[in-house]
């Protein structure tokens, strides 16, 4: 099997991951147990989308990057300040006349956000593994032949890095139990790097919640 | 014709579906929030015409039942006096009925600023659960963690970090941590991406400048370089900053420069013409005239604009149309006085005659956005005769002024220039318009901001910050 198509597989088992974290299918990690009452919820739950200056700011900020690292399309052009400025609730009123941001996202938004926050996730991850003695978040990992020993107290402790640094609160045993589920999933598929693919799409997991992109 | 032309369009448009452009009453709003001055509809804005019309003058069944009780007998189309006087009582005659079916009644609806003739639209106020408890959030009441991660996304543009809420948390009590989001805020509202090029100040400015890089002088000139919007930025900026005071953005006799955050004061500014004496803030600036007068001889697009940037009335939607019981006289031939035209005319007109000695692009570049007392005659000369009779004095707001200088008196110490303000907030806070249960809020803020807020923005936003609207979840 091509790379390529080793990547899409991957990815599509960490978006249906995320999905399914929120999915009414299947009860979210903090969830009541059956027969507790349900969390009250709010009335008025008007969350909002973080938008491009926002999203960038807090993905520049959890994972240790310069804001014009977290992503660039082409090698070159900023994805929040320029390629994917209007798709991702900011405006452009000096050439376009566009003085507010969109009603709603659309039916882009989704994916310009995937980009996005891969990107970063990937920076992050590349520089964590190619410089582990002064990793910001995958440090301490025992990674042999590309494979990562997933059941070491350092992968949990990684996952937690990434919850408090990305949703400001600890992982719970569900959700570490999740990602390490995660990495056998990867490593189930013939991807090369293991380890390094499921660094970044662990992060990928995190960063692209409802949790991190709404507030 | 061509400024003009769309709002009298579409009042022929209006007229051909229905008969009689007399249909449509601008009053009827008025009269409204006369009757029902607690009705949601008035607290957080000027009532709206949907309450009676689907598409004014087209009548919704709300208006249809209101119709029907007005005046009885009367025959239409009911002029306006008859109609101002027998309002309240067809009201009131249908106030336990619901027109629209939706289970609530008319009365109910209108005062908790629902639509009574909209089934879609109800009080709906968001009722908080009795039982129950949710472990991560304080529902329904103030959450300091909640709202201090809100604050800084809102005005820092970043969550704090993980260390930022430990210590948060690990303050003593609430008193504490709203002490704590209160100072924080101050420090946010210095921020770049609150208030720096591009930052959340300029964002709220957008709609107001409207601003075309094409046109644009200095730095980042366009092609067609006439005036510099950075100064109408700069100038709202800084009136909305360090418990400046708002109304200067209509009042204002001084220019401001920007450097980096730093937003400076200044008497005279290079590219800006306009004599000190004949200045209005916003509305002088070389941008605004420029761009909103062009070479129209009576600026109705600026007035029009001012009225809706600034007092949040916007006559393209019928709203803040008060007619003039006088005549309307139609100084620059454009047919203003035919029925349909006059319903928005009848306001728009007076509303603009104090704009009318402000010089957009007509003559050398020197004179462009300069105040001249002879401007018609100077730069539109053999138009029609009754075009040099048009007296500079108007009215706003129902107010009498005598040029622009008082126009934006009465503009700035009026409720809907305050409520505008206020609401221009919300907005862009909370991205959305006030819930039924949240315009007492809403007033409240209003009457802070025009009392002992003192006309400061950022006062006004520390008050809203530490309220539930902002920091329930």
């Amino acid at each position: 099997m091509h790379r390529s198509a080793t990547l899409w597989i991957i990815i599509l088992i960490a978006v249906t991951f995320a999905v399914s974290a929120c999915s009414s299918g299947s009860p979210p990690p903090n969830a009541d147990p059956p027969g507790e009452p349900e969390d009250i919820r709010s009335p008025k739950a008007t969350v909002q989308f973080k938008g491009n200056r926002r999203l960038n700011n807090d993905l520049a900020r959890a994972l240790g990057l310069p804001g014009e690292r977290v992503c660039t399309e082409l090698g070159r052009l900023p994805c929040t300040s320029q390629v994917h400025v209007i798709t991702l609730g900011g405006v452009e009123p000096y050439r376009l006349g566009l003085q507010r941001p969109l009603a709603h996202t659309s039916a882009t938004t989704p994916i310009a956000v995937d980009r996005v926050v891969m990107f970063a996730c990937r920076e992050r991850a590349d520089e964590d593994l190619a410089d582990p003695g002064n990793a910001l978040i995958y440090a301490e990992l025992s990674i042999t032949g590309g494979r990562l020993a997933v059941d070491e107290p350092s992968v949990a402790n990684a996952i937690d890095r990434l919850y408090k640094r990305g949703l400001l609160r600890p992982a719970t045993a569900a959700e570490v139990g999740h990602l390490r589920q995660l990495y056998r999933d990867i490593e189930a598929t013939d991807s090369q790097a293991p380890a390094r693919d499921w660094a970044v799409l662990a992060c990928f997991a995190v960063m692209s919640s409802m949790e991190q992109l709404f507030y | 014709m061509r400024k003009y032309g769309p709002i009298c369009i579409g009042a022929v448009i209006s007229l051909l579906f229905t008969g009689t452009a007399a249909n449509s009453q601008p009053p009827g709003s008025t009269v409204l929030c006369q009757s029902y001055p607690d009705s949601g509809q008035c607290v957080a804005g000027d009532a709206q015409c949907t309450i009676c019309h689907t598409v004014p003058p087209e009548r919704n069944p709300f208006g249809a039942a209101v119709s029907a009780e007005l005046a009885p007998g009367e025959t239409r189309p009911l002029p306006t006096s008859t109609f101002v006087a027998a309002l309240p009582d067809a009201l009131h005659a249908v106030e336990s009925a619901d027109a629209d079916g939706d289970g609530v009644s008319n009365l109910d609806e209108i005062l908790a600023g629902s639509l009574p003739g909209d089934p879609g639209s109800t009080p709906g106020a968001a009722a908080c659960p009795r039982a129950g408890s949710n472990p991560d959030y304080a529902v329904c009441a103030y959450d300091p963690a909640y709202a201090f991660k809100k604050m800084m996304l809102d005005f820092c543009g970043h969550s704090p970090t993980w260390d930022d809420m430990e210590a948060f948390r690990a303050l003593a009590d609430e008193t504490a941590q709203r002490q704590h989001i209160a100072t924080g805020l101050a420090t946010c509202l210095d921020s770049e991406f609150w208030l720096g090029k591009d930052g959340e100040l300029w964002r709220i400015a957008h709609p107001k400048v409207r601003p075309l890089q094409a046109l644009k002088m200095g730095d980042d000139r366009g092609t067609i370089p006439l005036a510099d919007y950075y100064d109408d930025y700069n100038l709202f900026v800084y009136t909305q900053i360090d418990d400046h005071d708002a109304r200067d953005v209509l009042l204002a006799d001084y220019f401001v420069q920007r450097n980096g955050t730093v937003y400076t004061r200044v008497d005279e500014l290079t590219g800006q013409n306009m004599q000190r004496d004949r200045r209005a803030g916003f509305l002088t600036t070389n941008w605004f005239l420029v761009y909103n007068i062009m070479f129209a001889p009576l600026p109705r697009a600026a007035a029009a604009r001012a009225y809706r940037s600034f007092l949040g009335l916007d006559i393209a939607r019928l709203q803040g149309l008060d007619p003039e019981p006088g005549e309307l006289v139609d100084y620059d031939g454009k047919n203003v006085t035919a029925p349909a035209c006059r319903v928005c005319h009848s306001t728009l007109d007076p509303l603009s005659y104090a704009f009318s000695n402000y010089n957009g692009v007509t003559g050398r570049r020197p004179e462009w956005g300069t105040y001249n007392p002879a401007r018609l005659e100077r730069y539109f000369p053999d138009q029609n005769p009754t075009l040099y009779e048009m007296p500079e004095n108007g009215v706003v707001l129902g107010q009498p002024v005598s040029n622009l200088n008082e126009w934006v008196q009465v503009a700035a110490a009026s409720d809907a220039f305050a409520r505008t303000t206020v609401l221009d907030y919300w907005r862009h806070l909370l991205k959305r318009e006030p819930l039924t249960a949240e315009l007492p809020v809403v007033a409240s803020l209003i009457e802070a901001f025009r009392g002992r807020h003192n006309y400061s923005v950022e006062a006004m936003l520390h008050e809203f910050v530490q309220s539930e609207v902002y920091g329930a979840p």
